[in-house]
């Protein structure tokens, strides 16, 4: 058994294993801390900010970000201080600057009232708002590693490298599932897989006996490889076996 | 390629192959083909076992490595903050003009290189041009084209 802790949120008491990032914590004390870069089934990287909350160990107080801050001790969080809305407003109106388009951008940002960016940022019109969640998924999770970040701070993207079709990609579609932008243009049509951010394309393998295309070929080749199976068994779909 | 990999294997050798020596690697590679070509950072890839798009990730994130072949002769250009006040983009503009080449880019003949750096800690003598690695201090146009012109003409 986990040993313990109980720290206080927002004055409301939670009690959590040890190690527990405390934007888990916050979120079983029922307390919304908004994220962009979030996702509880992939490691935290700490790269969005928004989820920054303030913690009072009884020594002093600190602005950290909450999901890569483990809960040690029984400390006190403040996760609304105008301090905090302050630097969520300045983080959103940046992205907001940079994705002005983005529904999911946009959302977050009405919710600190924030509907269009600061006149004086530099507009972009990018899709994409780097939480780097597909690069983790498919790296952490998938154990592929198709795609990267390129370059750093104003040319900072993700691409698979060089720019063109990876054949390490298996098509998953992990990535263009957890993306918040919807923006990897992830498209399953007559037989064909297309993931278009990443320039690949991928036959689509039609179970055997429904003939619905389930299954892109590159996945099939490299999981029947990684499991010892022979690739026909899966040929046919979960629904019809 | 026979003979590139021949020069790829004892650098990672003198690392053992290990993983968290990546970057070291990549500028021992660097140092001998002045670049990192695309085929031989697929050697190393496969041979540490570390995905493309790792190293990928790593090459593109330091200036010190480039992807794109470099010139014979490389010019940098210091864009530093004590240099840029001192004159440094009126510099890059004149030699960028002089060799018909825009900032961070290679000729086409692969003569020269034309790089903008963002400080090389020799601020007291900024502007500071380099020029195939030797240091041109309180720097000047005219100065600067002189070099340029003399190492251009040594090659006839």
């Amino acid at each position: 058994m986990a040993e313990m802790i109980t720290i206080t949120v927002n004055g409301k008491e939670v009690t959590v294993a040890k190690d527990t990032p405390l934007l888990e914590a916050c979120r079983q004390a029922r307390i919304d801390i908004p994220t962009m870069c979030y996702n509880e089934n992939v490691k935290p990287y700490g790269v969005c900010r928004l989820c920054i909350v303030e913690v009072d160990d009884g020594w002093r107080k600190r602005i950290v970000p909450s999901c890569v801050y483990p809960v040690r001790k029984a400390v006190t969080v403040q996760t609304e201080t105008d301090e905090i809305r302050k630097y969520r407003r300045m983080l959103l109106n940046l992205q907001l600057a940079r994705c002005p388009e983005e529904p999911f951008v946009k959302q977050l940002a009405a919710k600190y009232g924030i509907t269009e960016p600061d006149p004086r940022l530099q507009r972009d019109n990018k899709d994409c708002i780097l939480c780097g969640l597909c690069v983790r998924t498919c790296s952490d999770i998938v154990g592929v590693s198709a795609i990267a970040f390129q370059g750093r701070g104003a040319e900072r993207m993700v691409v698979t490298p060089f720019d063109q079709e990876n054949p390490v990609c298996i098509a998953c579609g992990a990535c263009a599932f957890v993306c918040p932008t919807q923006c990897i243009g992830f498209k399953d049509e007559n037989g064909e897989r297309e993931l278009k951010r990443w320039h690949r394309k991928t036959k689509m393998i039609a179970c055997e006996k429904c003939g619905d295309y389930w299954l892109p070929e590159a996945l099939r080749d490299v999981y029947a490889k990684k499991m010892g199976l022979d690739p026909a068994t899966m040929n046919v779909c979960p629904n019809c076996r | 390629m026979a003979l590139e990999i021949n020069k790829i294997d004892p650098i990672l050798e003198k690392y053992g192959s290990q993983k968290s020596a990546l970057i070291q690697i990549l500028m021992d590679i660097q140092a001998v083909f002045k670049y990192l070509p695309r085929e031989v950072l697929d050697y190393v890839s496969e041979k540490l076992n570390v995905p493309m798009s790792t190293i990928y990730n790593v090459a593109t994130f330091y200036k010190a490595f480039s992807l794109e072949p470099k010139g014979e002769h490389v010019c940098s250009v210091c864009m530093g903050t004590a240099c840029h006040v001192r004159g440094a983009p009126v510099i890059l503009d004149s030699i960028s003009r002089r060799l018909d080449l825009p900032p961070d880019k290679t000729s086409a003949d692969r003569k020269w290189t034309l790089e903008t750096v963002n400080c090389l800690g020799s601020c007291a003598l900024g502007p500071l041009v380099v020029v195939d690695g030797v240091y041109h201090g309180k720097a000047t146009s005219a100065k600067i084209g002189k070099v340029i012109d003399k190492l251009t003409k040594d090659e006839g």
